[in-house]
Parts: C-alpha cells; sequence; structure tokens
C-alpha cells in the first residue's frame, strides 16, 4: 500500500507541474510574440498531448477558441501525416481552418517529444498572426481561398533546421512580413521551452514517458465532469437565438440533451452556410459551445481530452455553425461566440435562476487600414458587456466567452496613426434586472493620417438587438456603428472612410438578472450617482 | 553609532537597535489605530533596557504595511481624477478580461476613485508629444469649484501620453495648486510613473494620491513625536526597491513604501549572501498565508517595475491594482504553514491558496480551526512538536491535526494512513513553493542548482530542505536573526533613487545628443531628491540601463549602459548585446527588424551611505570557540520519512549551543523559539562565522 500512496501524492504533483508547464509554454509566447493582439490582449493558447494525439494539459492562459480547437486538431493533422515519418527536430505547423482555430489568422504549430529514440508526447502552440494575404481582415470574401494564404499540414523545422523556403512563403503572402516571421518563430520557441521542461519532469520523477500519469488525469477528469453533470436534472432542452448575419438575420438552434454521464447539443436546426465569411468550421463551433457548458457546470476541472469528451456538440455539414470548405470563415467567432449564449440558455431551463444573462458575445474586431499614401494596419478589439450572473452584476466592457482582452489606446496609437477619441462606458447599455448587466462602451477613433482610410465591419454584431436578460431582467444596450458623415453601418463589410471623419462604435451591454424592482437600493443609488444609469 | 529599524507589520512590529555594533531585537504588537504609538512605545522600552535615550540615536530607518493596508482595505484618501476627456473609465476598464476564464462569478476591484468622481477636461497630447488641445480656464474653474464642493483631500492628474510631454499635466496641477486649499495633495502621473500604458500609469498615479495623506500625516507625527524626545538624527524610509528614502521624498511618493516590509527581509538575504559570498542564491520566506521567492545575482536582488497589490478575488494574479514603482521582482504564492488542504473537484489531493490565517488557525491551535492546514502536517509527522512550537506562545494539539487530516484527507482520498496524508500535504506544498521558484527562475534566465537557498519566516526553515532536494539545491542557509529579518535588513539598505522615462525611439533615428539630455535631466531629478537624504556631501553612483525591443514586440530586453550612446560604436556594441541576448532568451534573431529603445531607467544611489557601516556590526551572541558537542537539551524525535515510509529518530539540538565550523549530520532538528530548522539525511548542518546555519548537501 505504500506504492500506492506513494504514487497518488506524485501523479497530484506531476499532473499540476504539467499544466504549469503548459503556462509556461503561453507565457514565453506572450513575451515573444510581436503582434499587439497577442502580446496585450493574450489571443494564443498552449497544451501538451499524449502520443495518441490526446490533451493531457493546456496553459491557463489563453483563449477559449484556441484552446478547445487545438484539442482535436493532433487528429486532423495526422489523419493527413504519416506520424512514422516525424523525427526528433521536427516541427509541424497549419493554418487550416478546419484543422486549427477556425481561420487563417490562426496558425497552430506541434512540436513532438522524443525521448530515448521514442516519439512520448506533444506540445502545441497556437496564435493570431496579424495578417497572411487575401483581403485581409474582411468578411467580403466569397470563398476562403480569397481570404489569404493557407499553408496545409507541413514542417516549419526539419531535422533542426528551419524550412526558410516555407516561412518565406507566408511571409512574403503578408502585409506585415517581419511581424509574421517573428509570431511564427515565438510558437516555435515556446513549444521548446515546454520540451525542454517535460524532459527535465521526467527526469526528475524517473519516468520513462507519461502513459500513466496521462491515465491518471484521464480517470480522474472523466469522473469529476460524469459527477457533474449527474448532479443536474436530464431532459431536454430548447434554445434559438437571433443574429444579425451579414445582411440578413441568421439563426442558431440548439436542442441540448443532459444525459446520465454526458450532454449532447444537436445544432442541426441552424441557419446554412452564407457566402459571405462568418461561418464557423464545426471544429471551432464545439470549442465555443463545449466551453459554455462547462463554465457553467464544471469550472474547476482542467481542460483536457478526457474532460471534453463528456460534452458532445454535432451538425451536419454545411451549416453555418458546420461551414465547409471552400466556405469563407475570417470572421467565424461572430457566430462561433454567440454558442455559449445559446448553450446558456438551454441549461437555464434545465438549472433556473443558475445561469447568467446573455452578453455581448462576439468580440468587435476594430480593423483599420489606411487606404492613402500611407499604408498602415491598426487591430483592436472593442468589448461589451457580460451578462448579469445570479449573484452579482454583469462585468462591463470585459471580454466573454473570449479571453482576449483590449489593446491599450497608448500602444494602439504607438502602433499605427490612429486616433481614439473617446473610449468610455455607455450610459444605461447595461440590462436592467435585480443584477444589472455589464455595460458596453462608446468608442470615436479617427487617423492622423489625413487621408481616407477602410474600416471592416465584419465583427459588429447584435446591432438589431441587444443580449437578452434572464429572470425577469431586461436586455441589455445593442451595438451601432456610424461614420461622423452621418453614414450608418448596415451590414458587415468593408467601409471607405473619407478622409478627416471619425467612426463611432457602441459595444453591446450585458442582459439584466432577475426583476429589476428586486433591486438593492444602496447599488441602485451608486449606478445613479456614477452616471451608469439616468434613472433611478 | 547607534541606529534603530523598525518594521510595522500587520501583527507585528519587530525593533532592531545597533548599539555601536551590536544587534538587538525585540518583537511587539502592532497597534492598528496609531501604529507609531506602538512604535515609540516599542522603540522606548528597548532603548530602556540597554541604558540609551532616543537623543542617543544617530539613524531611525522604518518601513511600513501602511500604504498597502489602506489600499487593501480601501481607507485612503477621498480622491479625484482629472483625466483626458473621453477617457473617464481606464481606471474601471481595465485590460478588459477576465483574469480566470472559467470562473464565471469572479469580481475585478473596485477604483480607487468612484466614477463621480473622475472628472474630464478637454485636453488632447498625441504620441509625438505634440499638444492638440490644451485645457482652457473656464474648464478649470468648474473643476475647481466641484473639487471644493466635495471636499476632496487628493487629486491626481492624469492625461493620456503625458509621458511624452508633461505639459498639460504640469499646467492643470499649478492652476490646482493656487485654487485649492494647501491641504489638499496634487499628484501628476508624468511625475509619479512617465510610461506608456494608461491603465498602469494612472493606476499608480491614482494610488500614490490616495494614500498620500495618511502617509504623510502618518510619518509627520512619527518624526515630529522623535523630535520632542529630542531626536536629532537621520530618519529615513525603505522603499519597496529595497533603498532608503528620505523623510520629503517618502511623503511625496508614498506608493513607493507599499512593499517596504518584503524588501527588508531580501535585503537581509543580499546581506547573508555577500558574507558567504554566494553567486546567486534564491531568498525565499514562508509565512503563514504565502511564500515569497526572490532571486538575487551576485548578492543584488532583481528589480521590477511591475507588481499589483491588493487582490480583490482570491489571491489571484490580475485581480489588484497595478502599479510601475520600483520594487524587488518578488514572486508571491498562496502557500504558507496556515494553507489549507483538501480534496479539490478531481478528488485530487489540494493545498491551499486558502488559508486558516492566525483565525481560527491551523485545527492544531485548538482555536476552532478544523480544516488541515500545512502546519497541522508537520505536526502529524513530528517535524514540529506540541510543546516547542512558537517560542511557548501557543501550545499545539496533535490529536485536533490527527483527527482533521483523518476527517478531510484521509477518509475522502482513501490514504493508507495520516502520516502518509499528512506527509502528501507537505509535498504537494512544498512542490507549489518549488514550483514558483522554478519558474521564477527560468523566467530569469537563471541555474537553478547553482542557485543557494537562503531562507526567512516560520516555515523556510522547516520547508528548506524538502524543497532544495525537489529543485537539486545543495546549500541552504538560514540566516541569522531571520525572525526580525526585515528591520535588519532595513539598517543594510543604501540611500537610493530610480527613475524610469518612457522614450519609444528606434536606435537608428537616435540623435547624438537625445538620450544624454534625458538622462542628464532624470539625474538632476535624482541628485536634489538623494541630497535631501544626507546632510553630508556623498557621491552619487548611477546606474543606466535601457530597454530595447524588436519593432513590434512586447517585451523588453534591458541592457546596462555606460555613456550617453552618442557615438555609432556605442550604439553598434549596444545593439550587438542586444543581439546576443535576444538570441539566448528566444533562439532566434529577426534579421532587418528595426531595434526600438522602450524606455531608460536611471537609479542614482550614495555612496559612502550608512551601508558602510555594516562592516563593522558584530552580533550579540559572539560563537564560542570551545570543541565541545553540542547540547542537546531536547529528546530525540521521530519523523516520518516519505522515502522509506518510516518513523526515523532525527537528534535535536539547541541552536545556540551549535559552534562554529563543527559540522553535524543529519537527520537532526535544529531548534529556536521562532521555528525549526530540518536537517534529513544526506544533509550537514554547521554554523557560519556570523551565526548562520548553513546545510549542504552530501
Amino acid at each position: 500500500m505504500v506504492k500506492k500512496d506513494l504514487d497518488l501524492i506524485n501523479s497530484n504533483i506531476i499532473w499540476n507541474s504539467l499544466i504549469s508547464v503548459c503556462e509556461e509554454q503561453a507565457n514565453s509566447l506572450l513575451k515573444a510574440a510581436f503582434g499587439p493582439i497577442v502580446r496585450e490582449a493574450g489571443d494564443l493558447s498552449a497544451g501538451v498531448f499524449d502520443r495518441n494525439y490526446n490533451m493531457i494539459a493546456q496553459a491557463v492562459t489563453g483563449t477559449p477558441g484556441h484552446v478547445n480547437t487545438m484539442a482535436k486538431s493532433l487528429n486532423e493533422i495526422f489523419s493527413k501525416l504519416d506520424v512514422s515519418s516525424i523525427k526528433d527536430g521536427d516541427v509541424l505547423i497549419t493554418n487550416d481552418p478546419w484543422i486549427g482555430a477556425g481561420h487563417l489568422f490562426d496558425f497552430i504549430v506541434v512540436t513532438p517529444v522524443f525521448k530515448n529514440d521514442q516519439l512520448i508526447n506533444f506540445f502545441a502552440s497556437t496564435c493570431h498572426i496579424t495578417d497572411v494575404g487575401g483581403l485581409g481582415w474582411s468578411a467580403e470574401a466569397k470563398s476562403v481561398l480569397e481570404e489569404g494564404t493557407l499553408i496545409p499540414v507541413s514542417f516549419l523545422r526539419r531535422n533542426f533546421q528551419i524550412q526558410e523556403e516555407l516561412l518565406s512563403i507566408i511571409c512574403t503572402n503578408s502585409r506585415v512580413p517581419k511581424e509574421a516571421r517573428g509570431d511564427i518563430l515565438s510558437l516555435m520557441s515556446c513549444n521548446d521551452s515546454g520540451v525542454e521542461r517535460l524532459n527535465s519532469l521526467l527526469n526528475k520523477f524517473k519516468l520513462a514517458n507519461l502513459d500513466s500519469i496521462t491515465k491518471f488525469i484521464f480517470k480522474q477528469s472523466k469522473n469529476a465532469v460524469e459527477a457533474s453533470i449527474k448532479s443536474l436534472p436530464t431532459g431536454t432542452f430548447l434554445n434559438t437565438l437571433k443574429l444579425d448575419g451579414f445582411d440578413k438575420p441568421i439563426a442558431l438552434k440548439a436542442i441540448l440533451k443532459i444525459k446520465e454521464k454526458s450532454i449532447s447539443v444537436d445544432l442541426s436546426g441552424s441557419s446554412p452556410a452564407i457566402n459571405r465569411g462568418i461561418n464557423c468550421p464545426l471544429n471551432y463551433t464545439i470549442a465555443y459551445a463545449s466551453y459554455g457548458i462547462k463554465a457553467a457546470i464544471c469550472p474547476d476541472i482542467p481542460n483536457n481530452a478526457a474532460s471534453l469528451a463528456a460534452i458532445q456538440i454535432k451538425a451536419p455539414p454545411g451549416l453555418i455553425v458546420s461551414a465547409e470548405s471552400p466556405s469563407p470563415v475570417t470572421a467565424r467567432h461572430v457566430v462561433g461566440q454567440a454558442l455559449p449564449d445559446l448553450v446558456l440558455g438551454c441549461l437555464s431551463k434545465a438549472l433556473p435562476g443558475k445561469i447568467l444573462a446573455e452578453s455581448a458575445g462576439a468580440l468587435w474586431t476594430i480593423s483599420i487600414s489606411g487606404a492613402g499614401e500611407k499604408r498602415f494596419n491598426s487591430l483592436n478589439v472593442a468589448l461589451g458587456g457580460m451578462g448579469a450572473r445570479p449573484q452579482s452584476d454583469g462585468l462591463s466592457t470585459t471580454a466573454f466567452p473570449s479571453g482576449v482582452g483590449a489593446v491599450s489606446v497608448e500602444v494602439a496609437e504607438a502602433a499605427a496613426p490612429v486616433i481614439y477619441h473617446k473610449k468610455e462606458f455607455l450610459t444605461n447599455s447595461g440590462g436592467t434586472g435585480k443584477f444589472r448587466g455589464g455595460l458596453g462602451q462608446e468608442i470615436i477613433i479617427g487617423t492622423s493620417t489625413n487621408e481616407p482610410f477602410i474600416l471592416s465591419a465584419a465583427a459588429f454584431e447584435r446591432t438589431k438587438q441587444g443580449p437578452a436578460g434572464r429572470n425577469g431582467g431586461s436586455r441589455g444596450g445593442k451595438g451601432e456603428v456610424s461614420v461622423s458623415d452621418g453614414t450608418k453601418i448596415k451590414d458587415k463589410g468593408n467601409y471607405l472612410i473619407q478622409k478627416g471623419q471619425t467612426i463611432r462604435l457602441v459595444t453591446p451591454g450585458g442582459g439584466g438578472f432577475g426583476q429589476a424592482r428586486l433591486r438593492n437600493k444602496v447599488l441602485r443609488g451608486d449606478d445613479f450617482k456614477n452616471g451608469l444609469t439616468t434613472k433611478y | 553609532m547607534n541606529r534603530i529599524g523598525i518594521d510595522i507589520g500587520g501583527t507585528f512590529t519587530d525593533v532592531v537597535l545597533d548599539k555601536s555594533g551590536r544587534i538587538f531585537s525585540k518583537k511587539y504588537l502592532t497597534t492598528p489605530d496609531n501604529p507609531e504609538v506602538g512604535a515609540l512605545a516599542g522603540i522606548n522600552k528597548l532603548l530602556m533596557n540597554y541604558n540609551l535615550k532616543v537623543e542617543n540615536i544617530d539613524t531611525i530607518v522604518h518601513g511600513t504595511t501602511i500604504a498597502a493596508n489602506a489600499l487593501i482595505e480601501r481607507k485612503g484618501a477621498k480622491t479625484a481624477l482629472i483625466t483626458t476627456e473621453g477617457f473617464r473609465d481606464v481606471l474601471e476598464m481595465r485590460y478588459e478580461k477576465r483574469f480566470d476564464q472559467y470562473d464565471l462569478g469572479i469580481e475585478l476591484p473596485r477604483p480607487l476613485v468612484p466614477r463621480e468622481l473622475r472628472v474630464c477636461l478637454n485636453e488632447r497630447t498625441l504620441i509625438t508629444g505634440e499638444i492638440l488641445k490644451k485645457p482652457t480656464e473656464s474648464q478649470l474653474k468648474k473643476i475647481i469649484k466641484l473639487l471644493i464642493g466635495e471636499k476632496i483631500e487628493a487629486v491626481a492628474i492624469a492625461f493620456l501620453h503625458s509621458y511624452s510631454n508633461p505639459k498639460n499635466e504640469q499646467l492643470v496641477a499649478k492652476y490646482l495648486r493656487q485654487n485649492l486649499p494647501k491641504s489638499v495633495t496634487i499628484c501628476i502621473s508624468s511625475e509619479i510613473s512617465p510610461e506608456a500604458r494608461e491603465f498602469e500609469r494612472f493606476s499608480t498615479t491614482v494610488a500614490n494620491a490616495y494614500v498620500r495623506p495618511l502617509m504623510s500625516n502618518y510619518l509627520n507625527s512619527f518624526h515630529q513625536t522623535l523630535e520632542k524626545k529630542r531626536f536629532k538624527g537621520n530618519f529615513f524610509l525603505m522603499s519597496s526597491s529595497g533603498g532608503l528614502t528620505s523623510l520629503e521624498q517618502a511623503k511625496k511618493v508614498p506608493i513607493r513604501l507599499v512593499e517596504s516590509g518584503p524588501a527588508g527581509g531580501i535585503i537581509l538575504a543580499s546581506k547573508v549572501s555577500k558574507e558567504l559570498q554566494e553567486e546567486s542564491s534564491i531568498a525565499l520566506d514562508i509565512g503563514g498565508t504565502t511564500a515569497k521567492v526572490c532571486y538575487l545575482n551576485q548578492s543584488e536582488p532583481f528589480i521590477t517595475r511591475r507588481l499589483e497589490v491588493a487582490h480583490a478575488w482570491k489571491n489571484k494574479s490580475g485581480s489588484g491594482l497595478p502599479l510601475r514603482i520600483p520594487a524587488m521582482d518578488l514572486v508571491e504564492i498562496g502557500a504558507g504553514g496556515g494553507s489549507i488542504a483538501k480534496m479539490d473537484t478531481l478528488g485530487r489531493l489540494a493545498v491551499g491558496p486558502e488559508s486558516a490565517a492566525s483565525q481560527p488557525g491551523p485545527a492544531c491551535y485548538n482555536l476552532g480551526g478544523e480544516k488541515p492546514t500545512v502546519t497541522d502536517a508537520n505536526l502529524v509527522i513530528g517535524r514540529i512538536s506540541e510543546e516547542s512550537f512558537g517560542g511557548g506562545f501557543i501550545n499545539l494539539m496533535l490529536s485536533n491535526a490527527k483527527k482533521s487530516i483523518k476527517k478531510e484527507i484521509v477518509k475522502k482520498l482513501h490514504f493508507k494512513s495520516t502520516e502518509w496524508a499528512a506527509s502528501g500535504i507537505i509535498e504537494i506544498g512544498e512542490e507549489l513553493m518549488a514550483n514558483a521558484v522554478r519558474i521564477h527562475g527560468i523566467e530569469l534566465g537563471k541555474n537553478i542548482r547553482d542557485c543557494c537557498l537562503i531562507v526567512s519566516g516560520g516555515g523556510g526553515p522547516i520547508h528548506a530542505a524538502g524543497i532544495a532536494n525537489k529543485l537539486d539545491i545543495r546549500k541552504i542557509i538560514v540566516p541569522h536573526l531571520a525572525g526580525v529579518g526585515s528591520a535588519v535588513g532595513f539598517l543594510e539598505a543604501p540611500i537610493s533613487y530610480e527613475i524610469a522615462q518612457s522614450i519609444s525611439k528606434f536606435l537608428g533615428d537616435l540623435k547624438t545628443t537625445e538620450v544624454k539630455k534625458i538622462i542628464k535631466t532624470i539625474k538632476q531629478d535624482i541628485k536634489s531628491i538623494l541630497k535631501g537624504a544626507s546632510s553630508t556631501e556623498r557621491e552619487i553612483q548611477y546606474k543606466i540601463d535601457v530597454e530595447l525591443r524588436y519593432e513590434g514586440q512586447g517585451h523588453d530586453i534591458s541592457i546596462p549602459i555606460e555613456n550617453y550612446l552618442e557615438s555609432k560604436k556605442e550604439l553598434s556594441e549596444l545593439t550587438q548585446k542586444f543581439v546576443v541576448k535576444y538570441q539566448e532568451k528566444f533562439g532566434f534573431l529577426m534579421p532587418g527588424v528595426r531595434i526600438e529603445i522602450v524606455s531608460l531607467i536611471v537609479s542614482g544611489k550614495l555612496t559612502g551611505s550608512i551601508k558602510e557601516l555594516v562592516d563593522s556590526i558584530e552580533l550579540e551572541a559572539k560563537p564560542q570557540l570551545q570543541k565541545n558537542s553540542p547540547k542537546k537539551t531536547h529528546k530525540n524525535r521521530k519523523i516520518f520519512e516519505i522515502v522509506s515510509g518510516k518513523f526515523i529518530s532525527y537528534e535535536v539540538f539547541d541552536r545556540e549551543t551549535l559552534q562554529v565550523g563543527v559540522s553535524q549530520s543529519g537527520p537532526c532538528l535544529i531548534h529556536e523559539d521562532q521555528t525549526t530548522t530540518v536537517v534529513p539525511r544526506g544533509w550537514d548542518v554547521s554554523k557560519h562565522i556570523k551565526n548562520h546555519l548553513v546545510l549542504t548537501k552530501i
């Protein structure tokens, strides 16, 4: 029995160490990265896999869209490439939206780990590269082929030699070649640091591989998730959500079934894919739908193959949530990041009074590029409000479900010739309720070039109707986009903005929770005094 | 020469007296409402014992947690923020992301200035320093009216890009000074933290304004009371970066004092590391609730300019107030003696970050705590005993410890025995600490195995060997007077000041005299600050670092420079150094990408400062030189060892009876009032001439 107790202690220690190896991998990427959206806003993920391509552990840092897609990526990669051709010193790369994180901007880099000539594990990491050619950040493309350069599963490093030809293809096709090179090499470098740390971990515990630990991790995770699901009422729960769409509304529909030991979500009632770039590949759909469920029912259980396995998401091919190549997918997060609200709506019927209200949802990507002599690209995100929680107000202007924050104004103005004239909470934008929804914000941006510029409206969503409240709470404010010359932004296309004009964005506020008349008087007074609401 | 170091913490006030080179110390309970009262009473008592009066004291060095507590408990001044129109919510929007992806209940900290007191002015400075809009007098008049009407005690002025041109901030500050009552504090961001990234700069400036009235009142009152007692010596304050600062400067930028306590402890480690001539060492302090780690290179601690204080949610990083001030680069983790062990939702054994603290305390304190802690585990396996803990302050109850571990751990996790479960708690707790050491070491690019571990705090000596084994570290030092380490450290600190300035220029675009001009201005500022701290003329030693990065990259690499980058040769040398360091750190290069200077950091310290006296300090306890074997005043203790799965007999010695130069082999325990040093099998222990314990792995 002594052996057993020691194993139990060590298994715990190694599990935590593995998560911290990934955390370090992610941090090293955060530090090395060039794109502001990665280094300032945290658009990345990192994880370690077993040799059967199952994710064992991942960094806590990062964003669900990367993290949970990556969990499935290795299977896809090795269905296209014979794993026996991989040697020590090799590194694989791809930005295939149907393998990685759903659009061409996200590259996944995979590094095998060898010990005593045996392939024992893989490290993978993903981050957003600012530009991969094509139409750039835009939902106007009619197919993925117009959206940029697709790198199929390839060797980024072979036998310890960086494949400069491949890098050169990526960089030549990017509007920011140096940044692209830096970010891709940073991905490689962060995996290398993961490999190094894993080796010292194995040596320390005198292990030949992680097999027994992996088994332990998967078993504990499976049991824990199943126990969480067991505590839920079984049954079938429906929800629908209407989005603005590119230029006409789209519907998302979910049938969520809670069974004894698993949860399944069927999205087959959702709208078909369209010929504009807001389609979502199924891998990205699965990532966000399962994120929403997991955060609601078992937030403490680390993400890995076993903890994700109990939640199954499916949709027949060809829908907006399961678009197939060559559907355009650049702004796939418009649909993908709406899915947590969709599935949380189902869960609120299973667990009345326990699920937060709807949130602003998709990150509003602010993509501005010079259309005159001076060429530039500025990428930032505008956040809306989070839905009110059953016990507290929603967080104002805070990313949810995404984990990506905003780039600071001073940094954004350093990176490109843009000028922010305003970035402030928008009064009355949070849905009212016993708990108030988080506030949205008003942002006014121009440039210092005195030349026309292009704004991509690809990700401005929830401009027709704000996020719904829960348990009697009211809707949050809807989004709004306009140009100072009076032009209204009506669809998700690209807009040429004349010189001297500014653009005004209003992000959606979160929905309220519970009835407004039940709101605590002190909170109500504070909101009024602080100008968050104009009605006492 | 008589000196006093005084450290006011949340629970204890430590007073250390250096009477012409001999050190005496005493612990008192802190008097939270008027901390200076308890502190002065303590000083008086200690002085009386040694036939001294306050007027005989030449120097007093003081560090305090008052600023930190004011931030944590939100007990600072009623503060207003005047900021750029359109950017009223910078403080509250923060990074606009969640610090925990899965916990949907998280809360962000309440801003120090509520929205109603965040006032906007129609002004704007661009990144180039060009002023787009200047504030008008009519706007300022309105603001004055509002500030007076609201009875504001402190004002922070923070505008966008003010680090590149402070004119608008200065203009507003001047107007406010002329039109507000003298008692109102005014702080501007270009002075408090002239660095890019508005949230961090605003946060630092506001925090400074918020604690300044309280801190300057407190410091004044402290100093005046001393003067009433005819104190004529120097009065210095300890800063977070380990340098001493004058009373005047401390009252101006009190936010820099926020982490003075931990800084004192690290300075002691630095002194010990110097005495033992350690190339690189790790200072590890293990207290009741947290453990703190700081690396020392050639005995000098690493300094950072980013820290976060007053965490608002479960002690999680990301939930606090960011500050950009020079501070010891330390990592704090939620693992200490009081950390609670439990089975987590995955059926795993987990330790911390929740702590039983001192109320209700670990189960063995018998004060109502029922949850098992690391201290309970130490008691169960025999590393500490019921009677010898904390110098008899508290009598521990083994039966309580056993009961709680049995109930919460053995039963739930199906351990074979209480001893195994207790060992598990300790293993996991020590692994948490070792892991923090490891991660921070990797971040700093240190070879951990070559470091020596210098421990302090009640838990340090107990866990040192366990942690060292995990890290392959072969040498541990348990310093003399570690129990009042911070206050002792205060007496070792140099008088210094540091200023960081954002500049954001490409190396290729630098004009010949540009860097020189900036550095000269900063040096002038530092000079006038340091001058105020010393009655005699002393030379100032400057250190200049530039922070460089590739264009577009977020992470900077810091490189020291000797002069002003006026020649091509200097620039190419700097480029070369950057490239080498970059390759080392990231493993690849970026040919053709421009290199950018992000900021200049200039620090100055007075040479020939009180530090010189350090060498003259001898210790109260003169090492005995007779060759007797150490006295065994305790009976052997049985300690459960995880390696063999058995109880092993440990000899127990009193620290005082150990002799210099005589080595003792483990397994043994070295007992002293505040703590116990565990020396397991495979380790030797000996006493250094300066009374430090040195553990070496065989």
